[in-house]
């Protein structure tokens, strides 16, 4: 068996070496996860920067519940999917669909993150238009018992809540173009006297006046859409809209959009 | 010490001569090519599905996608854990401005040591220690050893070394090959690139208290360090199996068996606690230094540490006693 000369001293002094460091990173790794310094990190907020919406994407933002989650929808695409590749198809322009929505988000969740997630923050600054649906869930949860004297309680303090969140995002950026989807009343059958339905009708009411007092913000109404026959574009859960459902809210979210769009 | 010195270069020399360090190199150097082209894949497809290149609207979507998968009333518990860990670390570093995933060289070296922990590195340690003892016996060399006038105990210790040598130089290569060749696509940059170390979980929550940044080398020192000492184990048991088992074939399925049912059991012991004590379940030691959460609720660094060295320990001395004991023939 011929070994070169060299091969011994190599191999010995490249292992005992790797093994050193190792052993050191090992000592290292163990002190530092056993004994761990006190924290001293900073949250750090993203600085406002203009220059992210001059970056030649046309770009739509989706905040809010499983409305604009697209819930219900088999494509999952929802009506901002469909949004998007309406836009898509008009001209060149490269578009793009940042959806931030969350089931479940109530107002003041909405408004939390708003507020907090750094990457929500960055992208309401890229967004030339903002697709928003939220307050549902501030007044009842799907298959619990409505009862009408709560939701009205609860309604005062959304509002002012979707006022704030309005006021935050049009700070963020002032000419992004603001579309609230309204609330809609996929319980009819369960409401036979029609007292969940004048509080809704209270709410859209409500909210648009909201949107009339910021010239960005524009109230889309989806409340006839799901009119008497309105399960038809309902899905399994009675609750969200289905694809042809979401496809109705899309059309009406084009109509808005073209226009600003010739202006 | 006299007569151990050349029992340890001996071992050494003889591994070299049966190529199997070339061997290992040579799986790695296969693999990790197809890692980087698959991880490359996935961050473009990421960046096309998002349409943005900006990291923190791509995290913090991912948040979002994991809240609004946490939302359905389907999902397992067990996930539900995991997402609600998830979500609050990766929020942590997005309000902290820290990209966990900064594409460079040394994050995916990183990344890749990380999961190559549980089952990667086990494995090309086996492919060196599982046959050390043996294919002495295989090939009838385990007399001229043992005709030597050293005691037999010297003979197994300058195995041992042996074996630990070379762990430590098969980290080493594979922390060295990852970086040299997913830098030539992701870049060589990254040394510096901030870390966060010390996220404490507890339960579905985590506690941020000792949350600390650090350079990403010292992570990856410490990680390597970490991935060295789960190495040694697995080293321990596999030149136990080959002393007890004469067979070098049987020897290895042994430990393939072990292993492999280690990492399936780490995967589905979450309700079963008494599975903490295999050290199987324990060689993720990493997994401490990042933050993720433990196969079993309540397992941490000291425990895990505990484990695999009584396992070491305990190997170490059935090993001694049989291989001076047993007859040769």
């Amino acid at each position: 068996m011929k070994t070169s000369r060299w091969l011994w001293p190599l191999l010995a002094i490249s292992s005992l070496a790797a093994c050193l460091l190792l052993i050191s990173g090992l000592i290292y790794g163990i002190s530092t996860i056993l004994y761990p310094a006190e924290s001293n990190l900073q949250r750090v907020n993203v600085e406002r920067d203009d220059q992210l919406n001059e970056d030649g994407v046309w770009t739509i933002l989706a905040l809010g519940d499983s409305i604009t989650k697209g819930t219900g929808d088999a494509t999952s695409k929802g009506y901002a999917g469909q949004v998007r590749d309406a836009v898509d198809a008009w001209d060149d322009t490269e578009v793009r669909l940042i959806n931030m929505a969350v089931n479940g988000y109530t107002t003041e969740q909405l408004h939390t993150q708003i507020e907090q997630q750094n990457g929500v923050i960055v992208s309401i600054q890229q967004a030339d238009a903002i697709l928003l649906s939220i307050g549902v869930n501030d007044l009842y949860t799907p298959g619990e018992e409505v009862l009408p004297e709560d939701v009205a309680d609860s309604m005062t303090q959304a509002l002012s809540r979707i006022e704030d969140i309005v006021q935050a995002l049009t700070e963020l950026n002032t000419d992004v173009r603001i579309l609230y989807t309204g609330l809609y009343h996929p319980l009819r059958e369960i409401d036979p006297d029609g007292e969940l339905a004048a509080l809704l009708r209270e709410w859209n009411y409500q909210v648009m006046q909201v949107a009339d007092a910021y010239p960005q913000v524009v109230f889309v109404p989806t409340y006839d859409l799901f009119g008497d026959n309105g399960t038809r574009y309902l899905s399994g859960d009675h609750y969200h809209p289905n694809e042809e459902g979401y496809k109705r809210i899309a059309a009406r979210i084009m109509q808005v959009l073209e226009e600003d769009w010739h202006e | 010490m006299n007569s151990l010195l050349p029992l340890v270069r001996n071992e050494m020399l003889k591994l070299w001569k049966k190529k199997r360090f070339f061997v290992i190199i040579g799986i790695i150097a296969v693999l990790i090519p197809i890692f980087t082209y698959a991880q490359l894949r996935v961050s473009l497809d990421r960046q096309e599905q998002i349409g943005t290149s900006d990291w923190r609207v791509s995290l913090q979507q991912r948040i979002n996608d994991y809240a609004n998968r946490m939302s359905s009333p389907r999902v397992i518990e067990e996930w539900r854990k995991w997402m609600s860990v998830e979500v609050q670390r990766l929020q942590y570093y997005l309000d902290h401005d820290v990209n966990p995933e900064e594409p460079s060289g040394v994050t995916f070296t990183r990344e890749f040591v990380k999961n190559a922990v549980g089952l990667f590195v086990p494995l090309l340690v086996m492919v060196i220690a599982s046959d050390l003892v043996s294919s002495e016996h295989a090939q009838g060399t385990i007399k001229l050893l043992l005709t030597r006038p050293v005691s037999r105990w010297k003979v197994l210790l300058s195995k041992y070394l042996a074996m630990l040598l070379y762990v430590s130089l098969i980290v080493t290569a594979l922390a060295a090959l990852c970086y040299i060749i997913s830098g030539a696509v992701f870049g060589y940059g990254g040394w510096h690139a901030p870390t966060l170390i010390g996220f404490q979980v507890a339960g579905a929550d985590i506690d941020t208290s000792n949350v600390n940044m650090i350079a990403q080398w010292r992570f990856i020192l410490m990680e390597l360090g970490l991935v060295f000492y789960t190495g040694v184990l697995v080293g321990c048991i596999a030149l136990m199996v080959s002393v007890i088992v004469r067979s070098t074939a049987a020897g290895m399925g042994i430990m393939l068996a072990t292993l492999i049912a280690g990492t399936i059991l780490s995967n589905m012991v979450s309700s079963w606690e008494s599975a903490k004590y295999f050290f199987m379940v324990n060689m993720d030691l990493v997994r401490y230094l990042s933050g993720d959460i433990p196969p079993i609720e309540g397992m941490n660094l000291s425990f895990s540490l505990w484990v695999l060295t009584v396992w070491a320990a305990a190997s170490i001395i059935v090993s001694f006693s049989v291989f001076t004991r047993r007859d040769v023939y």
